[in-house]
């Protein structure tokens, strides 16, 4: 199928820094193509179309492995990932069986965390969204002002507190987080969404995150993440249809979900259809 | 899309306590669920909001929650009652779950695609008759030809069956098998066919023999086990998509004749009408806070709620206040309707409910008692705390007080100042507590502003407050109220002060198509040729709102002057 531009001519991750071993040959799928990636014994990145053994673009930034099938624009820039006061690591890939745009959706939720992130990241009784502002700036979609009480919001913190978040989506399937760091709370912990679509209905998630917080080991940051991916998954996985509805009206939205109205209505616009559901 | 016709979807016994069963009809996902009272509901296995399975929700006795969103739908209608996510309890109408027509009879629940939940199953027959017991269902990843075909072959797979006297015949979704076995008479076995989708279908089993159920299931399983692995050993089974079902056809019209009964003067200005519908015995799942549209001769919509109702006997009661700045709706009804006239109304609506489990502290100002009334009475009922509260401008003009009388928990107040309505009402709500924070209110515009004020300005942020606001109980201020014109009829509509765009023009029988009425999701986007624009919602860019040709009427309304609308 002819994928569109905006879609096609893009930088997709299919691994971060601390996966490939050298030397190993990797196979995955990106945008219905089969691709194969490794380091070479030079520790140089490289990644090939497995079809037509044709050489990819490749680039390495935000502690990820970036390919492309077409001509890609220039990588987002992200400051926070140079600040060496902070701890960068990533959670193992995750594989979800629906389109990669349900999955940076889910991400820009937050009326879900007491349902399905209870104890961690939302809980009862407090339920309720505060109205938050979503605008566009060179665009991509920022969603400011958004705020939600968080019994548990990072590994190392004990007892609750208001976290505010900003999230920030950079590209169709590429979103990023910044959220209260609970122990220096003037600054922000970063969370990154980097989505790899290997199907219209099926995808990678990729998530690098650059900590404040040096009271907890990389192991449990790690763990602490992978536990709230793993509650996302039993939700992505069962979202019917597994592509993204654009079109208004299909699915209900209410006050609390002006992120995902925002954010499809942005797809539209640019013109996205890889990973929609095209009503019948 | 889908041939109306009935087919079995399930044994009746798989709808346990509190379960949710997953099935599938043509590659429709259902949500099959029984209620604590045993009404069968089935859905589309989809949350309207974000798609979210609902068979991986829970079934509260009343009503599914879904896992996602905490988003709950009520039995009968799939109505939304509680959106967790916003706690004042405004519900945008169109958050319902899709809902099928269903049955429950012998032994199965049958599912019927093409209608919605009211429909009678009178369509519902057989080609055979139905054997008495009812045994196991299994699936087979095969399309329904096949399965049919191969199941004329049984005596293949059941080594016992006689092949000698071994008969079979079909009639495409049932077929039937009996054989002589010694020493018993003939065996029959009938075998239901569900077309789950193109390539998958459930077989369910049936048989005569109700002395040795056990022996007899394990029997044809054991043969239609064989039969399953020897039809998928060869063949490659995909995954294929569920299948979005289009809207059932709605079994009832939008207008429903209803004759008056009874009509008594109860109070000042206020007549109750007591209604007889014929067919209102099908409605299921009509809870306290439910009420129907009335169409007046002159073709105004106006909305009632039900202050009692019996669907026994088919009748329900609503009260019409006769109000100074009617806009004509309740004068027609309190002068012109009489004992036997014919109403026309639309089926009950359960969009203000009670939250489930809990009680609450109910709040009612003049009319607005209606709704609060049924609402007090199912909570007395449930034996759930509550209170009611009845603010009414004078003795005379307490409605309904027959039923209140019933009620253990009332107290009224008369003829209080603005001032003093504050003063109560927040004594009233300092009692509220987070165990029990439901507040329902339903009554004049004011007395709802001045109860959320006195929340916000006392910082009660653990008070849920459900409200019912018709827009027949608003009164007019002259310097919010403005017209539009609808461009394509010339038509013009009065727009009040405190009612939006979309439900006014509704109220005049003109549909704008909504989803969220919030302002946010932007169905009911709307060409504008005149006049400037108050814009109030957060779905236009920047650029569209300075343009001014374009709003959304649900949120929006005039900044100065009148509208002029491309519709």
């Amino acid at each position: 199928m002819k994928i569109e531009s905006v879609v096609l001519d893009q930088w997709y991750p299919v691994a971060t820094e601390n996966m490939p071993v050298a030397g190993k040959v990797y196979h995955t799928r990106l945008l219905g193509q089969p691709i194969a990636y490794g380091l070479d014994e030079n520790a140089a990145f490289y990644a090939i179309q497995r079809d037509t053994q044709e050489r990819l673009p490749v680039l390495m930034q935000h502690y990820t492995y970036w390919v492309s099938l077409g001509n890609p624009p220039d990588m987002f820039a992200i400051p926070e990932l140079q600040d060496s006061g902070r701890r960068v690591l990533a959670t193992v890939p995750v594989c979800v069986q629906a389109s990669g745009l349900r999955v940076v959706e889910n991400f820009l939720d937050m009326a879900h965390f007491p349902f399905v992130h209870d104890g961690t990241l939302g809980e009862m009784p407090h339920t309720a969204v505060k109205p938050y502002r979503v605008e566009i700036e060179n665009d991509e979609i920022y969603v400011r002002d958004s705020e939600f009480y968080q019994p548990m919001p990072a590994f190392s913190h004990e007892g609750g507190m208001n976290i505010a978040y900003i999230y920030r989506v950079c590209r169709p399937f590429s979103a990023l987080l910044y959220k209260t760091c609970p122990l220096q709370p003037e600054k922000k912990d970063l969370v990154c969404l980097f989505v790899q679509p290997c199907d219209e209905d099926r995808c990678i998630v990729h998530m690098p995150m650059a900590y404040l917080d040096d009271s907890a080991s990389l192991e449990e940051l790690r763990l602490f993440r992978q536990s709230i991916i793993g509650q996302d998954i039993a939700i992505l996985n069962n979202q019917v249809p597994r592509k993204l509805p654009l079109l208004s009206g299909f699915e209900i939205s209410t006050g609390a979900d002006a992120s995902s109205v925002a954010y499809r209505h942005w797809l539209s616009e640019k013109g996205v259809c890889y990973g929609t559901f095209q009503n019948p | 899309m889908f041939e109306d016709k009935w087919f079995p979807v399930a044994r009746a016994d798989e709808l346990v306590l509190r379960h949710v069963f997953h099935t599938q009809l043509h590659g429709v996902e259902l949500a099959l669920w029984r209620t604590d009272k045993g009404e069968v509901n089935a859905w589309e296995n989809r949350c309207p909001h974000r798609g979210m399975r609902l068979t991986l929700g829970i079934n509260t006795g009343k009503s599914l929650k879904c896992q996602y969103h905490g988003w709950q739908f009520h039995s009968g209608d799939g109505q939304c009652s509680v959106i967790p996510s916003v706690p004042d309890g405004s519900m945008p109408h169109s958050a319902c779950a899709k809902n099928f027509s269903v049955a429950e009879k012998n032994g199965f629940v049958w599912v019927n695609l093409a209608r919605d939940y009211l429909s009678e199953p009178s369509t519902l027959t057989h080609a055979f008759a139905l054997p008495s017991s009812v045994l196991r269902s299994i699936t087979v990843n095969a399309p329904l030809s096949l399965v049919q075909a191969q199941l004329l072959n049984f005596c293949q797979y059941d080594r016992h069956a006689d092949k000698q006297t071994f008969q079979a015949q079909h009639d495409g979704l049932m077929v039937h098998v009996c054989w002589q076995e010694y020493m018993l008479q003939t065996i029959d076995v009938l075998f239901m066919l569900q077309p789950a989708h193109t390539e998958k279908t459930v077989i369910h089993a049936m048989c005569n023999q109700s002395d040795d159920e056990l022996k007899w299931t394990r029997r044809i399983n054991q043969a239609l086990t064989s039969l399953k692995l020897e039809m998928e050993a060869d063949r490659e089974i995909r995954e294929e998509e569920p299948v979005i079902a289009p809207q059932p056809v709605q079994a009832l019209p939008r207008w429903l004749p209803a004759r008056v009964v009874e009509r008594k003067e109860i109070a000042e200005q206020v007549a109750s009408f007591r209604l007889h519908l014929p067919s209102f015995n099908r409605f299921k799942g009509i809870e306290a806070g439910a009420h129907i549209d009335v169409r007046t001769s002159q073709g105004l919509v106006r909305q009632f709620s039900l202050v009692e109702w019996d669907t026994k006997a088919q009748e329900l009661l609503i009260g019409v206040k006769l109000e100074s700045e009617s806009r004509g709706g309740s004068a027609a009804l309190y002068n012109e309707v009489k004992e036997d006239s014919v109403l026309e109304i639309s089926a009950p609506k359960n969009h203000f409910r009670l939250v489930p489990g809990k009680g609450g502290t109910l709040i009612a100002g003049g009319i607005g008692v209606a709704p609060i009334v049924a609402m007090a009475s199912q909570l007395e009922h449930e034996k759930l705390p509550y209170h009611l509260h009845y603010f009414v401008r004078n003795i005379y003009s307490r409605a309904f007080v027959d039923q209140l009388n019933k009620l253990d928990s009332v107290s009224f107040y008369q003829a209080m100042q603005p001032d003093q309505v504050a003063g109560q009402l927040k004594t009233i709500l300092a009692k509220v507590s987070p165990e029990q924070p439901n507040v329902y209110i339903c009554g004049p515009k004011g007395l709802l502003d001045t109860a959320l004020r006195v929340i916000q300005e006392n910082g009660w942020s653990h008070i849920q407050v459900r409200h019912e606001l018709f827009s027949n109980r608003i009164t007019h201020q002259d310097e919010h109220t403005f017209k539009v014109t609808l461009a394509k009829s010339g038509q013009s509509y009065i727009i009040p002060s405190g009612v939006s765009i979309t439900d006014a023009l509704r109220e005049y029988g003109v549909q704008i198509e909504t989803s969220c009425e919030q302002g946010v999701c932007g169905t009911c986007y709307t060409k504008v040729l005149s006049g400037k624009i108050n814009h109030k919602d957060v779905y236009l860019s920047e650029e569209e709102k300075q343009s001014g040709d374009c709003m959304m009427p649900c949120v929006s309304r005039s900044a100065s002057g009148d509208l002029v609308l491309d519709i």
